[in-house]
């Protein structure tokens, strides 16, 4: 039995597939921070990321006819928001971070989190370095929490190659990361936490 | 098995992808080796992060700027002509000609409904009251998405009337007039039968062609 949230999608794209653009219109409103979570991360860069989640509802109402039920509406809008995202960073090729985003990913820091403070810019500035697939990879699995079939589907790859992405991913960020891991260990060390 | 080796197998152990007895002979390799349990440590202090990154909302409202763009796509043409362009006489004769052939269509779609083809077989007499009723009221469910989307864009329509071209306005008007005269004679078929599906079809293609000709008005009066 499909969960009522896929009900509602599948119910929206029939209405959408019929001409109907408040459906449309709805389904933006459901998924449109998806999808710029997935464009943010992957760009960098907060005009390059709205602008893709503007071309992928676009894109959504032109292939709309060709959208079939047999797969969850979110995989094939995470699949077209994938492959927008990939051709704006073959197009732009902005790989490194930009001051824009260095803001919002900075607006993400969680104060409390002593660790936290010492890792999560880092981590971010890290994940905007690495090659485009690895990252797309580890976005999509390790922060958005998609399983490896699903990130195949939405890439059009195997999930042997989504697994092997993924593990090149962590390692080019450990070893990115390696002098902030160090001192953090060191603090921790001293402090007696668990690591 | 040497550090460099266990070392490439910590991320498919931290996933569970590991077979039993190799994450057995990596938990043995741990237990004895601090360097590969701090590069554990490490991948797990990564992965504890990422998964808490702060999920990125939009704070902008893009959805104008989509509509607009969808809206705005050349479903006629919108390249303005100039004026006296060579075929230019010949517009009024292709736009009749295109309107008579609109009608011709809506009339041979409606004669095609009246004498249908064979469609499904009917249900058993005890299933079809409950068929006929969830039947009628999808068709009022559809019909009032289509309602919706209609007075949406006639609001459109109404708002730009005064920047469109006269005679065009017109043609858009005789065919919109066309379409909701095959909508009333779709309804009054369905409310006899709401299980006939050419008349449903027929019903839901005049609705979209209403809804095209509508959203056609919208773009041709904003060029």
């Amino acid at each position: 039995m499909k969960k009522e949230p896929e009900d509602r999608d599948l119910i929206l794209c029939r209405r959408c597939q019929r001409g109907d653009i408040h459906a449309l219109e709805e389904l933006y409103k459901r998924h449109k921070d998806k999808v710029y979570a997935i464009a943010l991360r992957l760009t960098n860069n907060v005009q390059d990321a709205e602008d893709i989640v503007q071309d992928v509802f676009v894109q959504v109402y032109r292939k709309i006819g060709g959208f079939r039920e047999d797969a969850a509406f979110t995989s094939w809008l995470y699949r077209i928001s994938t492959n927008i995202s990939l051709s704006a960073l073959r197009r732009k090729k902005r790989l490194a971070s930009k001051p824009a985003a260095e803001e919002v990913l900075r607006a993400n820091l969680n104060p409390g989190a002593q660790r936290s403070k010492l890792l999560r810019p880092f981590l971010e500035q890290a994940i905007a370095s690495l090659p485009p697939k690895s990252r797309m990879v580890f976005i999509l699995h390790d922060v958005q929490g998609f399983q490896h079939n699903e990130i195949a589907q939405m890439l059009t790859c195997s999930e042997g190659t989504s697994k092997s992405q993924l593990h090149k991913a962590r390692a080019q960020l450990r070893k990115r990361l390696l002098p902030r891991l160090d001192m953090i260990a060191s603090l921790t060390h001293v402090s007696g936490e668990e690591p | 098995m040497h550090c460099r080796k266990i070392q490439e197998l910590l991320s498919p152990y931290l996933d569970g992808e590991l077979k039993p007895t190799r994450a057995a002979a990596v938990e043995k390799h741990l237990l004895g080796c601090g360097q590969c349990r701090k590069v554990l440590d490490d991948l797990r202090l990564i992965l504890s992060e990422a998964e808490s990154l702060v999920p990125a909302h939009l704070a902008s409202d893009l959805w104008p700027s989509i509509e607009h763009s969808i809206l705005a796509q050349p479903t006629i043409s919108t390249v303005k002509r100039p004026r006296h362009a060579p075929l230019s006489g010949w517009r009024p004769r292709i736009a009749w000609a295109l309107a008579l052939a609109g009608t011709f269509l809506i009339v041979f779609s409606l004669l095609r409904d009246r004498f249908p083809s064979p469609g499904p077989d009917l249900p058993p007499a005890q299933d079809r009251a409950q068929l006929l009723a969830t039947a009628q009221s999808d068709i009022d469910l559809a019909r009032a998405h289509y309602q919706h989307s209609v007075s949406a864009l006639e609001q459109i329509v109404a708002h730009r009337a005064h920047e469109m071209d006269e005679d065009h306005a017109r043609l858009y008007r005789e065919k919109l007039a066309h379409l909701d005269n095959s909508i009333d004679d779709c309804t009054i078929a369905l409310q006899k039968n709401s299980y006939n599906i050419g008349a449903q079809r027929a019903l839901f293609d005049a609705y979209d062609r209403k809804i095209s000709t509508l959203r056609e008005m919208a773009v041709s009066a904003a060029y």
